[in-house]
């Protein structure tokens, strides 16, 4: 990434990680062990369908693994963070960490081509 | 990370100390003692006052567990990392208030040093992710007031009455305040 061109460096994020829903749900799963599909719904506001969804992309990225279980012949699902998982989160971060920096030093330079009298 | 990912992490790293109704059959006991120092007694009783706040105090944890099975139910399970179930940092705070009543101790301050270190650690925790459990700043003023009443050298049976009543009160603060932000965080959604 060249420093005068801090903004080029949002095309270059991981566009799995970087969704809202997505990276909110990786953020959360980051801080546990694991983490029960209702807590996650709870905490995302999603509908079950879309929760399904993001995390099946997630999974098949390899970044979640997703466990069913029966408790008291209730289904239950567990989802949790892969060490591919917490590495991309954690690049995720570390990279906008880096833009956000960048962008705060970045100053525009004026084309002289642009700039008339 | 923003702050909304910043309480998102927060929630989730914090979800059974979160779990607030859990404590508040724990405030049942102080009451009791409270009213038990309130109500002056002449007539001996069968059972003395502190194997009534024992028996309390184990029927509050035993109530704690179909809280927390109330609580796994409607939100689910979250088992924390192993490095961040919060026994450390309780383990260092539980040292930090004995060295604050040793060095009171050993310095002869009339000066209650364990509670101003608890009322601090409680603002800090108040604070912490842009105030998201800002009831224990006002748990903490409880403390401030009650080092405030101790100036004026109140009879000790007043003083006990007035610590249960605290302690009470702090644990009904913590208990509710500490519900509505994880019953908030996990009906408001935030990633929406």
């Amino acid at each position: 990434m060249k420093p005068d061109q801090p903004f080029d460096g949002v095309a270059l994020l991981n566009r799995l990680v970087h969704d809202p829903a997505r990276l909110s749900l990786l953020t959360a799963l980051s801080a546990c062990r694991s983490a029960d599909f209702v807590y996650l719904q709870g905490l995302t506001g999603l509908s079950a369908g879309n929760l399904s969804a993001n995390i099946a992309k997630l999974r098949d990225a390899g970044f979640v693994t997703v466990d069913k279980t029966f408790t008291r012949s209730y289904p239950r699902t567990t989802v949790a963070l892969t060490k591919a998982g917490r590495e991309a989160v954690a690049a995720h971060w570390k990279k906008l960490d880096q833009l956000r920096r960048a962008a705060r030093e970045w100053r525009a330079v004026p084309d002289p081509k642009l700039v008339r009298g | 990370m923003t702050t909304q990912q910043d309480r998102i992490c927060y929630i989730t790293e914090h979800y059974e100390q979160l779990q607030g109704l859990r404590v508040l059959p724990l405030s049942v006991p102080f009451v009791v003692a409270a009213l038990w120092n309130l109500l002056p007694s002449t007539k001996p009783t069968a059972i003395s006052a502190r194997t009534v706040e024992l028996i309390l105090v184990s029927v509050a944890v035993a109530a704690s567990f179909p809280i927390r099975a109330y609580y796994r139910r409607r939100f689910g399970r979250v088992p924390a990392l192993p490095w961040r179930s919060g026994v450390l940092p309780l383990v260092g705070y539980v040292a930090l208030l004995v060295l604050a009543e040793a060095i009171r101790e050993v310095a002869a301050w009339q000066l209650p040093l364990p509670l101003i270190v608890l009322a601090l650690l409680l603002v800090r925790l108040g604070l912490q992710v842009g105030g998201l459990r800002q009831h224990y700043v006002w748990i903490a003023c409880g403390c401030f007031v009650f080092m405030a009443l101790g100036q004026w050298s109140a009879p000790p049976n007043v003083r006990a009455v007035e610590l249960d009543l605290l302690m009470a009160g702090g644990l009904v603060t913590a208990a509710i305040g500490d519900d509505r932000v994880l019953r908030r965080a996990l009906t408001g959604g935030y990633a929406t």
